[in-house]
């Protein structure tokens, strides 16, 4: 499971690196509501790596329907 | 596993020498197939702002020749001294024959040397100061590994994955036989990844960037930690290819290397494929003077997936140059 602090702190650096205005992102957040292109999936497999040492595929992550679904599949992996 | 470490011993890298096309292209060249938004989106993430691209008339072999005609004419090398050429590419000038052949002859080199090509991408450069330091070893004394591509000519203008990203250059590199010098080596390829970036034939570039970086980011850290581990410690400079500015910038982080020791110039001259590592040093060098040994290492990764890194020192009299070639 993860901590508060540790998805808020992913979802900064996330918002961060797709340039989004703070505060956009949550566990809610649908993919479709948002600009999740090539870009935002490559941050996200760095961001994984970086923060929980889990590596993403690019297929799983355009896959996903929320950005909790991002949370599902590391926790898989973990 | 421990990656399989191939040490080459008398061997002494004498010069190298870059060639770019001067024709400048900034990124407004993209405006009528993307929005200013896109544009500086792609650009920040890529980090690409120049590059530099060869005419439609223009080969990669041109590069070549011209940097090879000046790293020669500067060493002094007499052409029959000269035992062959190694010429490595993905945009050769012709599907049959191989270009090597053709710059032997353009650069008058003797018809008892030999000349061949190898087709290798963003892990070129280790590769080939691999096979060339080996033939010096099987009597060969003076060798010369020309270095280049012109992905400029397999790009869609409308493909945000490649369009903005690539650059032309090539370069020529001479190694001789020397009895004080060593390079180590470590080399590796893996198939499954054939598909990620690729060009059918007659057809343009495409590439899968997400496979791309999870391949680099699994591949390179260890890559690294071995040939710092060959090297019995850190190298003094990190010469990466330049992939894109993002995965550089992750790789450094991950890699834990600081910004002195790892250049960057993927903003000037955008990914040149198989010549971005003798650009980023010939760049990187230029105007520096040095007066002892730089003990660097050369990380090469991509296309294929293929990934080589090199380990060696630079002498303070190497020759360096980067030149330009017009654009008829």
């Amino acid at each position: 499971m993860f901590e508060k602090e540790q998805i808020q702190d992913f979802l900064t650096e996330l918002t961060e690196s797709i340039e989004l205005p703070d505060g956009t992102l949550n566990l809610d957040t649908k993919i479709e509501n948002i600009e999740w292109d090539s870009l935002a999936v490559i941050s996200c497999i760095a961001l994984a790596d970086e923060k929980f040492n889990i590596m993403l595929s690019g297929d799983e992550l355009a896959k996903i329907i929320t950005i909790g679904d991002i949370f599902q599949l590391i926790s898989k992996k973990q | 596993m421990p990656e399989l470490l191939k040490k080459v011993d008398n061997v002494n890298l004498e010069g190298i020498v870059t060639c770019l096309p001067l024709n400048k292209v900034d990124n407004n060249l993209f405006e009528d197939k993307f929005s200013k938004k896109e544009i500086s989106q792609i650009a920040a993430s890529t980090g690409v702002k120049l590059r530099y691209y060869t005419s439609p008339q223009q080969k990669t072999s041109d590069l070549c020749l011209e940097a090879a005609k000046h790293l020669i004419n500067k060493l002094n090398w007499e052409k029959e001294s000269i035992d062959g050429l190694i010429f490595i590419t993905q945009t050769p000038d012709k599907l049959i024959p191989a270009t090597s052949n053709k710059l032997q002859f353009l650069l008058g080199l003797s018809s008892q040397s030999f000349a061949f090509d190898i087709n290798l991408g963003c892990s070129a450069y280790p590769y080939g100061l691999w096979v060339a330091s080996s033939l010096l070893q099987t009597g060969a004394k003076r060798v010369l590994i020309l270095v280049g591509d012109t992905i400029s000519k397999l790009i869609k203008k409308e493909d945000r994955a490649t369009a903005f990203l690539f650059g032309d250059a090539g370069s020529a590199t001479a190694l001789s036989l020397k009895s004080d010098s060593s390079m180590k080596f470590i080399l590796g390829s893996d198939g499954q990844g054939s598909e990620n970036i690729k060009a059918e034939y007659k057809e343009k570039l495409e590439m899968n960037g997400s496979k791309v970086f999870e391949f680099s980011i699994s591949r390179v850290p260890e890559l690294l930690k071995q040939i710092d581990l060959s090297n019995g410690g850190k190298h003094d400079l990190y010469f990466f290819h330049q992939a894109n500015k993002f995965m550089l910038n992750y790789l450094k982080k991950k890699c834990q290397i600081n910004n002195e020791s790892f250049p960057l110039n993927i903003e000037n001259y955008g990914n040149t494929s198989s010549a971005s590592i003798p650009l980023l040093i010939t760049d990187y060098f230029k105007n520096k003077k040095f007066k002892e040994a730089i003990n660097i290492a050369l990380i090469g990764f991509g296309v294929g997936f293929s990934w080589s890194a090199a380990s060696l020192d630079l002498k303070p009299n190497i020759f360096m140059d980067k030149i330009f070639i017009n654009t008829k």
